[in-house]
């Protein structure tokens, strides 16, 4: 006889496993977005804006999947913490790889133009978002609320970051109005990156809520 | 919340065997309060305590307070008809009296003392209404209630309960042998029924406690290990032996 339960667990642990490859595949794109467009590598970027339909397949499967647990085996407690924030955080992982997505597609858009500028703080940020999903990621698989909590006190950083990233591309485009195009593009690369922190966030939010049970915000209010 | 039960240090023995250990617990009134737990674990032992059924087996040592509006239902003065009255009990199968759908409702009042045939005859309406099955039964109600299904069966049991005009109604397991159509009517009676009434459900059936109780307690080998509100009980219980059994992990 089959063992429901045991089913059960597999089928809970197959859809937590996806969602790290998940979170796998979108930090490489994050990654070699960014490398694309410090090297100039039109092919890598290429690469990223191809692959972003794995993660778009990857995450459907999941939903699917989820729904389909939730459906049959009507989860209750923890058992439905896992599945209700699969289900929000893949949306944050897929809006992830979107900006991964469209960071190559501008740095293919710039292609060999030599940059206005010399590229630091946009790696910087990029990576410091990056290093914020892979923490959120080490959180999840190690059930690690505090570490969580720490993601969320570094999307200031990222934020910080750009800022300063944005009022130097402005005085370049103010300098000269032939920066203007690309540094209309660097900006939306900047927003991109920082929309990363913003997703990361999210991801460390709802594992919070995985681990405690408890919502961030309600828990802030209560304090 | 004004409380309908307050339940204190109640232990229960069956000869040797302890089967209640040191039960502590408030029911609120106009709520449904339901126990859930593994097969054994006391929660029907502790439903019939609340209305002194448990006097019938001759084993059985109580101790421990139930007060019941505040009177502790274990006085030797107390009343026990007058008891079962105000709190009543609908049982896993439907129960009906071999007799009409009539003669059902209006044997309790009977019993109780009332023979205005005008009175039994409101008396018999409210009771069916209350129960969801008048408009099922309005025109038939001088045939015998065996003729019934089981779910209708199961609202005469009830609708006879409210006859006798209760303010706590236990139900053990009450839609265990019912049809899912059935189940559906009686839960949805449960959410009008605690307008008035407080009910105090024995279950099996968790996703019916999820649906229909506003408090959830959680029996393990004779103690109540968590009683929550139903919403923290089924997505963030206190207690890992509650959010094992309510997942599946053993029961």
């Amino acid at each position: 006889m089959d063992d429901v339960r045991a089913n059960f667990d597999r089928d809970l642990a197959n859809i937590q496993k996806d969602l790290l490859l998940m979170g796998h595949l979108v930090t490489k794109a994050m990654f070699d977005a960014i490398k694309a467009l410090e090297n100039k590598d039109e092919a890598l970027a290429a690469k990223v804006i191809f692959g972003d339909a794995t993660i778009d397949d990857l995450q459907i499967s999941i939903e699917d999947r989820t729904l389909e647990l939730i459906a049959l085996q009507q989860p209750i407690a923890k058992d439905l913490r896992i599945l209700s924030t699969a289900l929000k955080m893949t949306t944050d992982l897929e809006r992830i790889g979107d900006h991964a997505k469209k960071i190559a597609k501008f740095a293919h858009r710039i292609g060999q133009e030599p940059l206005i500028k010399p590229l630091v703080d946009i790696p910087k940020a990029a990576t410091l978002a990056v290093k914020m999903v892979q923490d959120v990621l080490k959180a999840y698989v190690s059930m690690d609320a505090q570490m969580a909590m720490d993601v969320i006190d570094s999307d200031s950083k990222v934020d910080d970051i750009c800022d300063v990233c944005k009022r130097d591309i402005l005085f370049y485009m103010v300098q000269d109005s032939a920066n203007i195009p690309q540094g209309t593009v660097l900006n939306k690369i900047i927003q991109r990156i920082e929309r990363v922190g913003d997703h990361a966030t999210n991801l460390a939010e709802w594992v919070v809520y995985l681990i405690t049970g408890n919502r961030l915000k309600k828990m802030e209010d209560e304090k | 919340m004004e409380n309908a039960i307050e339940i204190k240090n109640l232990c229960l023995h069956y000869g040797e065997h302890q089967a209640l250990k040191n039960i502590n617990m408030q029911i609120p009134k106009n709520k449904v309060t339901a126990f859930i737990g593994p097969s054994g674990c006391g929660k029907s032992t502790f439903l019939r305590t609340l209305n002194r059924m448990n006097d019938l087996i001759e084993s059985v040592k109580i101790t421990g307070n139930v007060l019941v509006d505040g009177n502790d239902i274990y006085q030797p003065k107390t009343d026990v008809v007058a008891l079962r009255k105000k709190v009543g009990m609908v049982f896993q199968r439907p129960n009906p009296f071999q007799m009409s759908i009539y003669d059902n409702i209006a044997y309790g009042p009977k019993i109780h003392g009332q023979t205005n045939k005008k009175v039994l005859d409101e008396l018999v309406e409210t009771s069916l209404r209350g129960a969801a099955l008048w408009q099922e039964v309005k025109d038939r109600l001088h045939v015998s209630a065996m003729g019934l299904s089981g779910g209708q069966q199961q609202r005469l049991c009830i609708a006879r309960l409210l006859a006798v005009e209760p303010e706590i109604l236990l139900m053990d397991e009450p839609c265990s042998a019912l049809d899912p159509i059935s189940t559906m009517k009686i839960e949805e009676l449960l959410g009008e029924l605690k307008e008035r009434y407080t009910i105090v459900m024995v279950t099996h059936n968790m996703q019916q406690a999820a649906r229909t109780a506003d408090i959830t307690a959680f029996f393990l080998l004779g103690e109540m290990i968590e009683s929550q509100d139903t919403k923290i009980m089924f997505t963030n219980p206190r207690d890992k032996r509650t959010e094992d059994y309510i997942t599946g992990r053993f029961g």
